[in-house]
Order: C-alpha cells, then sequence, then structure tokens
C-alpha cells in the first residue's frame, strides 16, 4: 500500500487561478472600461457635518470589465451588473491605501455609464481559497 | 426649517463632545463625536457604526395653525450596541443603557438658540428651539447587537425667508 510521508496540504497559490480565469474570462468575453465614481474622504468641519460641503469626488476607470444591462423593458430604468476581476479592483483600491475592496466598491458614489451616474445597489463577491476574483456590480439608476 | 434642525444637531453634538469626549466615531480617517445627521451623510454609505447617534428628521406640521406659526418636527435617534469584545458582547444591553442616559443628558436643557449656518459662520436668528423629552421604543434585538430608536419633538418658529 502506498502511504505518504507527510498528509498533502493545498497547492500554494492556488487562489490566484480563479483570479486568472476570472480576468481571461472578462478579457475574452470583450473587456470594457468603466468609471467608478468615488467620494474624496471628508473635510473635518461643520459644513460637511450639515450636508453643505463635501470633499469631492475621484473617477476611477476599472478594466477589464464586463457589463450587463439586466433592464427587461424600454421604459424601464436602467439596470446593470459590473463584472469586475478582483486584480483591477484590488489595483485601484490598493492605490488608494483601502484594503476592504467590496465595502469600498459598495459606499462608492456610483458607476457612471454612457453619461448617466447609476446608483450601486449591492455588490456581491465571488470567493475561491480564500480569495476574492469577481465582484458583481449592481446599479441602477 | 433647516436652521432648525441644524441647531438641534450642533448643540447635542457640542454636548457630546463636551461631555463625553471618548464617545467618538471614525469616519474615513477623521475622528468626530459619535453624532450622525443621516441626511447630511454621504448617500451610498447605508452601514451605520455602533454605538453612535444617527439623527432622522420625520414629520413636520403646524402646531396650531389658527393661532400660532409655531411649528413642530418630529426627530428620531437610532443607536445600537454590541457591548464589549472582553464580555464577548454579553453587556451590549447595559452599553445600550449608558446610550440611553447619554442621551437624556445631551438633551436637557431643552432648549437652544437658533443659528443660521449656512453662510459658514452661525448667525443668530432671534429665536430659540425647543424640544420634548425622548420617548424610547422597545428594544430591537439584531445580530450581534440590540438597537433602539428614541423620538422626540422639535418646536421652532419658521423663519420668513425659509
Amino acid at each position: 500500500m502506498y502511504t505518504v510521508s507527510a498528509p498533502l496540504e493545498p497547492i500554494a497559490g492556488r487562489e490566484r487561478v480563479a483570479q486568472r480565469a476570472a480576468e481571461a474570462m472578462l478579457r475574452s468575453l470583450g473587456a470594457t472600461r468603466v468609471t467608478l465614481r468615488i467620494a474624496l474622504p471628508a473635510i473635518d468641519g461643520l459644513g460637511n457635518q450639515l450636508g453643505m460641503t463635501c470633499g469631492g469626488f475621484e473617477d476611477v476607470s476599472l478594466y477589464p470589465v464586463v457589463v450587463r444591462e439586466t433592464t427587461m423593458f424600454a421604459n424601464e430604468t436602467v439596470k446593470l451588473e459590473v463584472l469586475v476581476s478582483a486584480t483591477a479592483a484590488s489595483a485601484a483600491a490598493t492605490t488608494r491605501g483601502v484594503a476592504d475592496v467590496a465595502t469600498w466598491l459598495l459606499e462608492a458614489h456610483g458607476v457612471v455609464y454612457r453619461d448617466k451616474l447609476l446608483h450601486i445597489d449591492s455588490v456581491i463577491v465571488d470567493h475561491f481559497a480564500g480569495a476574492e476574483y469577481l465582484y458583481h456590480i449592481l446599479a441602477s439608476e | 426649517m433647516q436652521a432648525s434642525k441644524d441647531s438641534f444637531y450642533v448643540t447635542l453634538r457640542d454636548r457630546l463632545a463636551q461631555a463625553y469626549p471618548e464617545r467618538t466615531i471614525t469616519v474615513d480617517g477623521i475622528t468626530r463625536p459619535a453624532i450622525v445627521v443621516v441626511e447630511n451623510d454621504k448617500p451610498s454609505v447605508t452601514a451605520r457604526q455602533h454605538d453612535a447617534f444617527y439623527l432622522e428628521w420625520g414629520a413636520a406640521r403646524a402646531v396650531r395653525p389658527a393661532i400660532s406659526t409655531l411649528m413642530a418636527m418630529v426627530c428620531t435617534v437610532s443607536y445600537a450596541s454590541a457591548g464589549t469584545e472582553q464580555n464577548g458582547g454579553l453587556d451590549r444591553g447595559r452599553m445600550q443603557g449608558t446610550l440611553e442616559a447619554e442621551l437624556l443628558g445631551l438633551c436637557s436643557p431643552a432648549v437652544t438658540k437658533k443659528y443660521e449656518y449656512t453662510s459658514g459662520s452661525p448667525v443668530y436668528l432671534g429665536s430659540n428651539i425647543f424640544w420634548s423629552q425622548p420617548v424610547s421604543d422597545a428594544a430591537k434585538a439584531e445580530p450581534g447587537c440590540v438597537a433602539r430608536e428614541a423620538s422626540l419633538t422639535v418646536y421652532f418658529y419658521p423663519e420668513v425667508n425659509q
């Protein structure tokens, strides 16, 4: 009988498999680019707390992404599902010192799509081997 | 109406900072007194922090339309606590009680001067606002915390240009 000297362990770095597969899928589906509008940190002060001033906004370009319109009828408000690879989202978030990418996406001011600013309703995160590999941003008018 | 809402918030915020300086929250890296007007917060932020007071403005009405211009507006104060980590959250009810006591303290005295804040520096408008004692709803057990809402009514005279 064949025995192993040490218990088998997960292959190191296997979480990268799903991340690369997700990125490859998005690129093969005709990756596009969307703009995420994020609110800059508030300037400390009474004006901010009273809703009179804000810290401003920054437009962050995300690539590769796939945008799927989920609107059923012509007269319905626009609803989108934006698939973002973890690689793209993490790169944008980490350069801004953000660790929790999903919350950062959820709390963004919106997604700019065809010159319209859409509100982000929810963000769904796909995991594999303990790592995030795909974000579904659900946005609507 | 806006001046009344602003004056009420600023009064409670200043009282909180003075009486309970450790009661703070950190938003976007900035530490501030743990009291927030929901309608003034970022619209994309829906998550609320524990151990903080969240103010929401409700219905407004004339108190006695035939004889006075006095207005009344409902303000709901929401707060939740998960307790402390060292006690495994078992003290969330006690922390909730502390928040209630603090809220009662913040609301007393139930009167303040009304200021206009739009111009940047507060301008006294020559009248006061006053409010009722907060009335608490039953505490609600939510996942990992206990939450409560207290309502009070703020009375004010509307300014001509509001």
